[in-house]
């Protein structure tokens, strides 16, 4: 019995720390900062992650209301669209093409926004008044990261633009 | 203590010991999944009342082609009219993400 339990908990012991997330710092691109940046970040800390803060609730806000204005033109627009089509033996390969487009460009927003976030909830974690360079070499990191789901949203808001096309040139030959 | 009382607080234990383990396990899968960054009913982002009451208006007056229907130049002028629409709501979020966001005079670095 004495046995079974220790073997038990040890094999929760394992099991916790297996699915703790070690994340153990990559080697990120070294920026350069003069010495009146460090001393910036050191005096501002407090500002700078407040503002980081209030940047990861806006971006949270945006993120649903354009993901729901996402699914909402490709479920109520092109993919029923899409359907129709083929029950009124009408082929468009263009439309298909865009709906497929379309799904795998909101996956890499979804994907691409949670890496965003991911990073940036690391660099709040981090203290900016012991470890300034540390701080603004993950703050670069973080806006690649940003930049990335900033192009998923133009992508997106170009396939929505180009089912516009794409149907007005349906309609001229219906 | 007599081995009845010894076996229930060995269960009380091992209770509570795979209680821990499978609440860190389901914490440790809604972060590591990326479920907690796509969460708003988390502390701290959840949505403001305007907001709420500007959704509820926004999801009844939501258009959907009717797969069924008959493709003629009318349902589709409809169609078009609604999409217009849908981007309309889209563009109201003027360069979503920008690098403006987390730019150093932004940051107050």
């Amino acid at each position: 019995m004495k046995k079974f339990l220790a073997s038990l908990i040890l094999v929760a012991a394992a099991l916790l720390a297996t699915v703790t997330n070690l994340n153990f710092a990559k080697a990120e691109a070294s920026t350069d900062l003069t010495t009146e940046q460090i001393n910036a970040i050191k005096k501002n800390c407090a500002i700078i992650k407040d503002n980081l803060k209030s940047i990861q609730y806006e971006d949270s806000r945006v993120r649903v209301h354009l993901g729901r204005y996402y699914d909402t033109v490709q479920s109520n627009f092109i993919t029923p669209l899409n359907i129709a089509l083929i029950g009124n033996n009408i082929s468009n390969i263009n439309l298909i093409e865009n709906q497929t487009n379309f799904v795998t460009a909101r996956s890499k927003f979804a994907s691409d926004y949670i890496a965003y976030q991911k990073s940036l909830e690391e660099l709040v974690s981090l203290d900016c008044t012991i470890e300034p360079v540390k701080f603004y070499n993950k703050l670069v990191s973080v806006r690649e990261k940003r930049a990335k789901v900033a192009n998923d949203t133009t992508k997106l808001r170009e396939l929505t633009e180009k089912q516009v096309n794409l149907v007005t040139k349906l309609k001229e030959v219906l | 203590m007599s081995s009845g009382a010894r076996n229930l607080l060995i269960l009380g234990f091992l209770s509570a010991a795979i209680a821990l383990t499978t609440t860190g396990v389901s914490l440790a899968i809604y972060h590591n999944s990326g479920d907690i960054y796509l969460d708003r009913s988390r502390p701290g982002f959840l949505p403001d009342d305007d907001e709420i009451e500007k959704d509820k208006n926004e999801n009844d007056d939501d258009y959907k082609l009717d797969e069924n229907t008959i493709i003629t130049t009318e349902v589709l002028d409809e169609y078009l009219e609604s999409l217009l629409h849908e981007i309309e709501n889209i563009d109201a979020y003027k360069n979503p993400f920008s690098s403006e966001g987390l730019s150093d005079s932004r940051l107050g670095i």
